[in-house]
């Protein structure tokens, strides 16, 4: 605890030498621009600098202010975050800011096969751990696809669509799936498949079918992968991730002896994300706004225990 | 002449559709049962091996693995019918479910490599057939369901289709094992 303590000292340090440096910033942009704004004033010929100095003092505040979010960010995710993870989840716990789940493994999961398969695709913040033994990695991913449409006057134009935003998560799974099952959102109303002739499968569970829709192509190997105490738990985590904010998209396929699982952003914004408002707070960061950080992790953690990932059926 | 035709095509189609629709549904029964034969059939493969490696370790357990053996013979030489045949798997699973659950008692057979092998083969091919029996009392359900609904009821009376039975689960494998019992 004291070394946490330690961490966000010296967080909340950088943090007021940049939210100094940002008013130090403000007031030179401030006094430039007054400067010109009242020389545009008593000089009619040079009136053009009125606006020359409005427009310094707002380009160079805005400017100085995205730059300072920028280094804090960074300081916050490469030094304060990676460090305190390390010591809350120990010393297996990998995080990798600017690293993210890469596209093979998202197209390969099968799970947004039924949209168009990505033009464009990043993300960040990838953690790579493992939670009695069992192999977890997650990240924030973005897969977009670009789509052309005709606008009210009839010229074409291109738009992004995002095929899925959110955490993107592979977990090792105690069975192995000889067929692919997919669990998607049952609102998806997905009429097929386009892959390997997958049909729907209707389960016994009533309250996971209000929930999830499941595309496998065999009917024995979906109920073998998902067992019925497999089926209560993922409605449990359907509703605990919902109450935690994520929206109530939760899609899961099972291949091999992966699990994937992609939740979709929650309302409040991204995964990890650094909000502005944390630098130019009033409130220390000692008053524990890094808490919620853990809490997002342990969510994601929590799929092992909450799906019983750890539970060796062989034995 | 034409208008006839017609009257008399019309019903006639919606009698063969019917009609196909509960075949297609009887037939996917069978398939669901065939399904499970197959991994009856690896169970009892499974069977001569796991008695082999128990019976030096569990002398207390003899009439366990006579049972489990006699079982199993029955169900490979005499035909029986589905119902009685699937009441008889569900003994047999009962019986071999509580042999590996005693075999926490013994610590030399937990140490026998064979016998973990056996041990986790035996638990896959039991997961494979709940998922299985799972899947055939949906076939089962989908294809009463018709046999019991209007129009299918009457296509089915018609045609003499009998309901299919379903893979209940004995009454003494629903209730939890009473662990302490069986460490008696």
């Amino acid at each position: 605890m004291q070394e946490i303590d330690a961490l966000v000292s010296s967080l909340e340090e950088q943090r007021q030498k940049l939210i100094k440096s940002t008013i130090r910033w403000f007031f030179i942009y401030a006094s430039l621009g007054l400067f010109l704004f009242f020389l545009g004033m008593f000089y009619p010929s040079y009136s053009y600098l009125i606006l020359f100095g409005i427009g310094i003092f707002l380009i160079g505040t805005i400017l100085s202010i995205v730059n300072n979010h920028k280094k804090f960010k960074k300081a916050f995710k490469e030094s304060f975050l990676k460090e305190l993870f390390r010591l809350k989840f120990g010393e297996n716990f990998e995080y990798r800011p600017n690293d993210y789940i890469r596209e093979e493994l998202f197209v390969s999961s099968r799970l947004f096969s039924h949209k168009p398969s990505p033009d464009r695709y990043s993300g960040e913040d990838l953690i790579l751990t493992s939670v009695d033994s069992i192999k977890l990695s997650f990240s924030e991913v973005k897969a977009e696809y670009k789509e052309t449409y005709f606008d009210s006057n009839g010229r074409k134009r291109e738009r992004w669509v995002d095929i899925f935003r959110g955490v993107f998560v592979i977990a090792d799974f105690p069975k192995m799936a000889r067929v692919p099952v997919v669990v998607l959102p049952n609102f998806e109303k997905v009429v097929s498949l386009p892959w390997e002739e997958l049909k729907k499968v209707k389960l016994e569970d009533p309250e996971f079918e209000k929930f999830f829709d499941v595309w496998s192509k065999d009917q024995v190997e979906a109920r073998y992968i998902l067992s019925i105490s497999l089926m209560q738990r993922m409605v449990e985590f359907y509703k605990k991730a919902k109450e935690k904010g994520f929206r109530p998209e939760i899609y899961f396929s099972f291949i091999g002896r992966r699990m994937f699982c992609a939740l979709k952003s929650r309302s409040s914004g991204d995964f990890l994300k650094v909000p502005f408002y944390l630098l130019t707070s009033k409130k220390s960061l000692m008053s524990g706004s890094y808490e919620l950080y853990i809490q997002e992790v342990e969510l994601i953690l929590s799929i092992v225990n909450e799906l019983n990932l750890n539970l060796d059926i062989w034995l | 002449m034409i208008t006839l035709l017609i009257i008399l095509l019309i019903p006639a189609l919606i009698v063969i559709a019917l009609y196909n629709l509960l075949v297609g549904r009887r037939n996917a029964v069978s398939n669901a049962y065939s399904t499970i034969d197959v991994y009856l059939k690896n169970r009892y493969d499974l069977i001569p091996n796991l008695v082999a490696s128990v019976k030096t370790y569990m002398e207390h357990e003899a009439n366990t693995l006579t049972r489990i053996t006699e079982l199993r013979s029955r169900l490979m030489q005499v035909q029986l019918p589905p119902g009685e045949r699937l009441k008889a798997e569900g003994e047999l699973s009962g019986l071999l479910s509580r042999l590996l659950m005693v075999s926490e008692n013994y610590p030399e057979l937990k140490a026998n490599e064979n016998f973990i092998h056996l041990q986790r083969s035996l638990t896959e091919m039991e997961e494979r057939i709940s998922a299985a029996r799972r899947a055939y009392n949906a076939a089962v359900t989908d294809y009463n369901n018709a046999l019991g609904m209007f129009p299918t009821n009457i296509i089915a009376n018609i045609f003499s289709f009998k309901p299919a039975e379903w893979f209940e689960v004995p009454q003494e494998e629903r209730k939890a094992p009473d662990v302490k019992a069986l460490f008696k």
